[in-house]
């Protein structure tokens, strides 16, 4: 799957795994410039709901970023940091894929979704 | 519009002044997105400031825009067009209310929109597209703005609001009235008959079990009460209004550059699924919506200074041609490796529509494509636009070899 998805995109592009909560593993080969929720409705990734679109105004695109990259992120701003606090389940590592971008500097990035999206 | 000229604010610097009518760039009636890039030559400031529609910024640049979409602190949804006493006239919910307040209305509208409950519509959205191709696939030519671009979306609009089909054309001539600056209604003129329009609509389904959009909307929860009808009504009007343009036009933009460029035609007829990705790049390198915002309390952006009330126009046409965000941004290419657009906005007010833009874009396409492969605008005819809130191509004669398509259209392919 992700040999084919290169072979199709041409150009070199940023990679991307989201991790399911069973473990099942989706790497993408994605351009920069979009959302993690753009590239999860792209791809058809389980886990994700983004009931808004991407707007920031829904809570439902909540991911745990794995250890390694939680650094690397953007911070929180405030309404993502406001919107957080509806997710269930939220950790240290918690983040809403629509406020992460993908770019260069996040090639490679890992994010795994939790077993459903929902309020807290 | 307004054709005075405001003076210029004391605060204003006199070198970031451009004479530029957001309602009218020059040249819009033949290329609108030819049009603004005017607006942006090497040295252009990030923002810069007009004199029309009663004095206002523009900003030039995506991360300004960006920064403005996300900030409604500083930069308030209360006014988003100009001039601004007709900014002022609109106050449509969810559109013109800031967050906090705006939320629960937004969370209303997210369960009808959402992307799992969108992609439930595919086949219908198929079925419609395959009969309109196939209604003028056999003559060789249509009119693709009159024959699809304005069917399609409307179609299935009224479909999924259980409106009936015969009120489209009414509904569509007063939003037109205001978003194509055909000026016969003002902004409270069009709010007064969308709200009387919906009324009944509105006694008929509250407190009742409907499954439609409306339904939902006119029942819908705002925090621990039910929506006003009021509240309703606005809600509504805003959603009729914005699903009968903008996809409406993106497809005549979106037909219009394929029937000009072969190669990107046979990039899609040798590998479908690049489909979405063209949809993708098409959306970057062709938006359509004015958007704006009131300044809050004095400010910067860009490192420029301005004060409260004055409005900041997002052009987002501007957004995607940015070349600090994408190389060789006037280039289409499906393969881009980074594309950065704010063609759906962003902050809490992102598009709650884009990702159904996105399929019937996508769906048009395959289906498109399949049938008509190879086409073109009719020879010797000129493309018009309207330009507006949302501009549109005027119409889109195209032309093709019908026996050519009796063979690109094989039933196996999928």
């Amino acid at each position: 799957m992700e040999d084919a998805e290169k072979r199709c995109s041409g150009a070199d592009k940023m990679k991307v795994t989201f991790v399911d909560h069973s473990g099942q593993e989706r790497v993408l080969s994605v351009p920069g410039g979009m959302s993690l929720v753009e590239v999860a409705l792209h791809h058809s990734v389980e886990g994700i709901d983004a009931e808004c679109g991407g707007a920031c105004s829904c809570a439902t695109c909540h991911v745990f970023v794995e250890e390694g990259w939680v650094g690397r992120l953007p911070p929180l701003s405030m309404i993502e940091s406001d919107m957080l606090e509806l997710v269930a389940g939220r950790q240290s590592n918690s983040r809403l894929a629509c406020q992460i971008k993908t770019s260069e500097a996040l090639d490679g990035l890992v994010v795994r979704t939790p077993e459903s999206q929902g309020a807290a | 519009m307004d054709t005075g000229l405001a003076p210029r604010p004391s605060h204003v610097p006199e070198n970031l002044v451009v004479d530029f009518d957001v309602w009218a760039p020059p040249g819009a009636e033949i290329d609108f997105h030819a049009a603004w890039e005017t607006l942006r030559r090497p040295g252009t400031p990030d923002l810069v400031w007009t004199p029309r529609n009663g004095g206002h910024w523009i900003a030039t640049r995506l991360k300004p825009m960006a920064e403005a979409f996300e900030d409604y602190k500083r930069f308030s949804s209360r006014v988003l067009i100009v001039p601004k006493e007709i900014g002022e006239k609109f106050d449509w919910i969810p559109t013109t209310v800031d967050p906090p307040q705006h939320r629960p209305f937004r969370v209303l509208l997210n369960s009808s929109f959402a992307p799992k409950t969108i992609n439930t519509y595919e086949h219908q959205i198929r079925d419609l597209v395959v009969e309109l191709i196939e209604s003028f696939r056999a003559k060789g030519q249509c009119d693709f703005q009159a024959e699809f671009a304005d069917q399609l979306p409307i179609r299935l609009f009224m479909h999924l609001l259980e409106l009936p089909s015969e009120d489209a054309r009414q509904i569509k001539h007063w939003s037109d009235q205001v978003t194509r600056l055909e000026g016969t209604l003002t902004m409270e003129e069009m709010t007064e008959k969308f709200f009387s329009y919906l009324s009944p609509v509105y006694d008929a389904r509250v407190g009742k079990d409907g499954t439609d959009i409306l339904s939902r909307l006119m029942n819908g929860q705002i925090g621990d009460r039910k929506i006003t009808k009021l509240e309703a009504l606005s809600l509504c009007t805003q959603v009729v209004q914005a699903g009968l343009d903008t996809v409406v036009n993106m497809l005549g933009f979106a037909i219009v550059f394929l029937a000009r460029n072969a190669g990107h035609r046979a990039q899609l007829i040798a590998d479908p699924s690049l489909i979405p990705a063209a949809v993708d790049e098409i959306f970057r390198r062709y938006p359509i919506v004015m958007n704006g915002r009131e300044i809050v309390q004095d400010t910067e952006l860009a490192g420029i200074k301005l004060k409260a009330g004055e409005v900041l126009v997002m052009p987002t046409p501007l957004s995607g041609t940015d070349d600090r965000e994408n190389a060789d941004p006037l280039t289409v290419d499906f393969q881009r490796d980074h594309r950065a657009s704010l063609t759906f906005g962003g902050g809490s007010h992102r598009c709650p529509g884009a990702p159904l833009a996105r399929l019937e874009l996508q769906v048009t396409l395959e289906e498109w494509m399949k049938r008509i492969p190879e086409f073109q605008i009719a020879p010797g005819a000129r493309l018009k636009y309207k330009p507006g809130v949302t501009p549109v191509v005027d119409a889109i004669p195209l032309v093709w070899d019908v026996a050519a398509t009796e063979t690109a259209l094989r039933p196996n392919r999928t």
